[in-house]
């Protein structure tokens, strides 16, 4: 599924004394089948626009080719949200007392077979969570075990879009790595439209088709193919230390190729020095 | 000096032990938490904040913690954790809602928040709606409002990632200058530049501490561990196994005047 923004606008406090734009005049694509990067400070409200939780303010928000807008009704709206899953930059709180539970009554209602195990294990794997977590307290998991099962429970719907607010805050260097492998999974096997929202750079090298920079004002300021070494990005932006050291070099003289993985800058400063 | 002292400390969630008879004392400097997933790093926090109880004995001050004093102790350090939310209906009422808990006047008060909030340039939010506000300025404003009581220390629970970069230079600067030491649980190796001490927790278990610029000579336990580093450091250790620096640097620049001396 495609989704585009129509020269939209989003007003926050509406009608008040702080009534500000979060969003004003936006038109942007995110392409099906690919990983979307947006850098943007208001994940929240892009992700309740697009599950249609708030409604633009002026514009139009489409989806293949059903548009939105401010006054427009929306018919079987249930249909269109079971599409999209939308994972908050928060943990949600979990109801069930085992991890097990917590996936097997989502799986029940949408599998009517009673041989949903299988699936089971088949999620936890799919998103590293380690199998004898199974019989856990899903609520006194660690951080980034709960951020997988909310992960795991947003596969278990099968979603054509899958929106990413912040989530990769808190994982470590490993994790970071496991996630990049499991979102390339999604896109290239299972054909998913990514949406990945984030607040710096870094977490998008090595992984966005697209990338797109909506400033502090709420206006789009870049949106090309993903090349992070395009000066224009990094007017409000802060640099990767990658691009940073590149940058530095080319400063002081020393011409180093647009490489993003440490070795192969160290066989080019190895290379430029001898 | 010690002012945060662990003594024998044991804790588990009811099947899953997290802490097995550690001992640790943090000196007087700003000082990072980390390890690998799972491995305690919030549950540490916890316990300091008396919000779980273990066994074994906590220092603050060389005071005991126990279940009658710990909000008393709490004074001294300032706990952010990620799931805190705001109480207050505006910025202004959030922000004196600790100093009138504490009885101070309603001058200081006054004089209290106008110097912070001028400090970081937040003097157009002093009277806005908490809902108006998105998720890292809620963090922001919870972030305030612990600094405005002065404590001694000021522990954030992997906090500073989701915080803008400006603000995140302004919040070091003003530690410094107040002379407030931060205490910061991490998984962004990036972050332990700006700190003097590091605690790594791993396995049940204290894995190393010590100064920040020693510990990095020590790459190889890193490795073991599953943790990567800073990526200057991370560049200057490979250069200088190539024999083109011979010492570790912290700036770019500094890096790349000594490659091409």
């Amino acid at each position: 599924m495609e989704i585009k923004f129509n020269n939209l606008t989003y007003f926050r406090d509406f009608d008040t004394k702080w009534e500000h734009p979060v969003l004003s005049k936006i038109s942007l694509s995110f392409e099906e089948g690919k990983i979307n990067g947006l850098v943007s400070t208001e994940g929240a409200t892009i992700g309740e626009l697009i599950t249609l939780i708030i409604k633009p303010s002026s514009g139009e928000l489409c989806y293949d080719n059903m548009c939105v807008s401010k006054k427009s009704y929306v018919k079987n709206i249930d249909q269109l949200r079971k599409k999209i899953a939308y994972l908050p930059r928060s943990i949600i709180i979990f109801e069930e007392a085992t991890v097990y539970d917590e996936i097997g009554k989502l799986l029940s209602k949408i599998i009517k077979e009673d041989d949903y195990e299988k699936k089971i294990y088949g999620v936890m794997k799919l998103v590293n969570l380690p199998e004898e977590m199974m019989n856990y307290n899903p609520n006194n998991l660690s951080y980034s075990n709960k951020k997988r099962l909310q992960l795991a429970l947003a596969f278990c719907r099968n979603p054509q879009v899958i929106i990413f607010d912040n989530y990769d805050k808190g994982f470590n260097f490993r994790d970071q790595e496991l996630l990049k492998k499991v979102l390339i999974k999604l896109k290239n096997k299972y054909h998913k439209t990514i949406i990945y929202i984030t607040n710096e750079l870094t977490s998008l090298i090595n992984l966005a088709d697209n990338l797109m920079i909506i400033d502090k004002t709420g206006s789009l300021i870049y949106q090309e193919k993903a090349s992070f070494f395009d000066q224009k990005i990094y007017f409000s932006q802060q640099m990767p230390p990658i691009v940073d050291f590149i940058f530095t070099c080319r400063k002081n003289g020393h011409e180093i190729p647009n490489y993003l993985d440490v070795k192969e800058i160290i066989k080019a400063v190895y290379r430029n020095v001898k | 000096m010690e002012s945060i002292k662990l003594k024998n400390l044991s804790f588990s969630y009811k099947n899953h032990q997290v802490f097995n008879d550690i001992s640790l004392s943090l000196p007087c400097c700003s000082c990072s938490i980390i390890g690998p997933s799972a491995s305690g790093k919030t549950t540490l926090l916890k316990l300091i904040a008396g919000q779980e109880f273990g066994k074994g004995n906590i220092f603050i001050n060389a005071v005991e913690l126990n279940e009658n004093n710990f909000k008393l102790l709490r004074r001294y350090i300032a706990i952010v954790f990620k799931s805190d939310i705001l109480i207050k209906e505006r910025v202004i009422d959030e922000l004196c809602f600790p100093l009138e808990n504490q009885n101070f006047s309603s001058k200081e008060i006054t004089r209290r928040v106008t110097t912070l909030l001028s400090f970081f340039d937040l003097l157009d939010y002093e009277y806005r709606p908490i809902n108006s506000l998105n998720y890292s300025e809620k963090l922001i404003i919870k972030i305030l409002s612990y600094i405005i009581m002065h404590p001694k220390y000021l522990a954030l629970d992997d906090v500073l990632c989701e915080l803008a970069n400006e603000f995140k230079e302004k919040l070091i600067n003003y530690l410094k200058s107040e002379g407030i030491f931060l205490i910061n649980v991490t998984t962004n190796m990036e972050e332990l530049l700006l700190t003097d001490y590091v605690v790594c927790l791993y396995n049940h278990k204290i894995a190393f501490e010590g100064y920040t610029k020693k510990i990095f000579t020590e790459e190889r336990i890193f490795k073991r561990l599953g943790l990567n580093l800073p990526f200057v450091i991370d560049l200057s250790l490979q250069l200088k196994y190539y024999g083109l620096v011979d010492r570790l640097y912290i700036n770019n620049q500094e890096l790349v005047e000594a490659i091409w001396k």
